[in-house]
């Protein structure tokens, strides 16, 4: 595998989402909602350079979660790599160089992640109805996941891609 | 807006590894969902989550770093140099004061998980949480005692004020509890007063339901609940909580109880590993936070069962004879003869 730049910053987001998840996301839940890094990261990461985003690190990223926290093994990696690989196409093909595109895949990826995610804990036998799961848990992490998402795209975009955006009279984020 | 169809954009990722990928999480899960607890994936989780538990304590002075970032950003648009001296000797002053406080709190936890570990005739290892779920779908605390200390999966988890869970698995220095409010958990209950057996449930809204409860029992608010033993999953005779709410009446199948916990598990920091308690724990008399109509009251339920006569203008009752019970019932009724 070539070490490139956005390899290595992978890597150390990567890092440092995972130490974020452990150390400070329980520490900043919302009432049920605590906050998800590694999906935030994984998703951003996804649409900031598709072409580099590749499953590797989502697929180890997700079974890190997995295991750190309660929930089924794989589950989380099943996930990630599952709507990371839709969103570095989605973004590939959609892209049209303005902000509402990648904005937009980022929330429809961290929903889809959240309601995805939901589904195969509920089939694990979580002993609750989705229903109750999507109102108590999915709908508020997610929006919690979005804007955190928000925020964080315009410093990854920056930290995680050395390409320049765009050609030179299109719009870039400032 | 028109949207700019690259037919020649390259694949960002093959397929093939893609379904590999896929393949190997979805047997993943597929082996964690089959296994037992005593899986090879569970086990691995509990290390893992024995491993991380040190970096999770980091959490809390990361919270509290942020407010002091946030409060020294405040400080200093004042900008205010006459005050400065004023202002240094306030804040040795007042980090004194919360050092105080902090001592006098932790204090009054340790005193209390004493008495109710005095009143349950407890044994077992205290450990300090440290470490919350690091998602949204589990509740459950990490403690700093583990294996090394004789801590083992399924054995009860008591806070200062009662039950509050079960360790699920355990590493060498640190065991994950499950707590009572987590919608997997199940603890085997009984009512105090009535003696009708049930299982109190956590569900995903944070409440405890006391469940398969026979519909022609009646249940009133301020009922105490206490662990049942049956099915040996919970030491018996322990203190849950009280039932706080009755949505239907007897004889109505789809009658709903919800057990108020005797305690707050989200300002605990330090517990209980029981390992052992009294055989008669489910007769003995501890402090009870009566709730009625969503409002907390201290009542103290602690001086029940002296005589065995109820004591209905404390709020006590009592239930068995000479036995040192005390149903904690707000409105004192009692249910004689029928202790153990």
């Amino acid at each position: 595998m070539e070490v490139t730049r956005e390899t290595v910053a992978g890597i150390i987001g990567g890092a440092v989402a995972v130490l974020l998840q452990i150390a400070l996301a329980p520490s900043i839940a919302l009432a049920a909602a605590v906050p998800n890094f590694i999906v935030v990261f994984c998703v951003v990461r996804a649409v900031a350079c598709p072409d580099h985003a590749g499953l590797l690190l989502p697929f180890i990223l997700g079974l890190v979660f997995d295991l750190v926290g309660g929930g089924p093994v794989g589950a989380m990696a099943l996930v990630l790599v599952l709507v990371t690989f839709l969103a570095s196409r989605a973004y590939l093909v959609l892209n049209n160089d303005t902000l509402f595109m990648p904005a937009a895949i980022l929330l429809a990826s961290t929903m889809l992640v959240e309601v995805l995610y939901g589904i195969i804990v509920v089939a694990c036998g979580a002993g609750v109805s989705f229903g109750e799961a999507f109102l108590y848990r999915v709908l508020p992490c997610m929006l919690y996941d979005c804007v955190i998402g928000l925020l964080f795209y315009p410093i990854a975009i920056r930290v995680l891609v050395s390409r320049p955006l765009g050609q030179p009279g299109t719009p870039q984020l400032r | 807006m028109a949207l700019n169809f690259q037919n020649n954009s390259p694949a960002p990722v093959g397929r093939v590894s893609l379904i590999i990928a896929l393949v190997v999480a979805l047997g993943l899960v597929g082996i964690y969902a089959a296994e037992g607890p005593d899986g090879p994936l569970h086990k691995v989780q509990a290390a893992v989550a024995g491993i991380a538990a040190p970096v999770q304590s980091l959490g809390t002075p990361v919270g509290q770093a942020t407010e002091g970032a946030a409060e020294a950003v405040a400080d200093n648009g004042a900008a205010e140099e006459t005050l400065s001296a004023l202002k240094e000797q306030n804040a040795q002053l007042t980090q004194l004061a919360v050092q105080g406080e902090e001592y006098r709190l932790a204090a009054q936890r340790l005193e209390a998980l004493l008495g109710m570990r005095d009143v349950y005739e407890i044994e077992g290892p205290v450990g300090r949480v440290i470490g919350r779920s690091t998602d949204a779908w589990n509740q459950d605390i990490t403690l700093d005692v583990g294996s090394n200390q004789g801590v083992e999966s399924g054995l009860t988890v008591m806070g200062a004020a009662g039950v509050i869970g079960q360790v699920i698995s355990v590493s060498p220095n640190s065991c994950r509890v499950r707590l009572l409010s987590d919608p997997q958990s199940g603890a085997a209950a009984i009512v105090q007063s009535s003696r009708a057996e049930g299982i109190v449930r956590g569900s995903l809204d944070g409440l405890l339901y006391l469940e398969n409860i026979g519909a022609d029992v009646n249940i009133q608010v301020g009922d105490v609940v206490l662990t049942s033993g049956l099915g040996g999953s919970y030491t018996p005779g322990l203190l849950i909580g009280t039932v706080a709410r009755v949505e239907g009446s007897a004889g109505n199948d789809s009658r709903r109880i919800v057990v108020a916990p005797n305690g707050q598990v989200s300002l605990l920091e330090e517990a209980t590993v029981v390992f052992s308690a009294a055989s008669d724990a489910v007769d003995r008399s501890v402090p009870v936070v009566v709730v009625e109509d969503g409002q907390d009251g201290d009542s103290e339920g602690g001086e029940g069962g002296e005589d065995g006569e109820g004591d209905s203008a404390q709020g006590n009752g009592s239930s068995g004879e000479g036995s040192g019970a005390a149903s904690g019932r707000g409105d004192g009724a009692s249910d004689e003869g029928e202790g153990n």
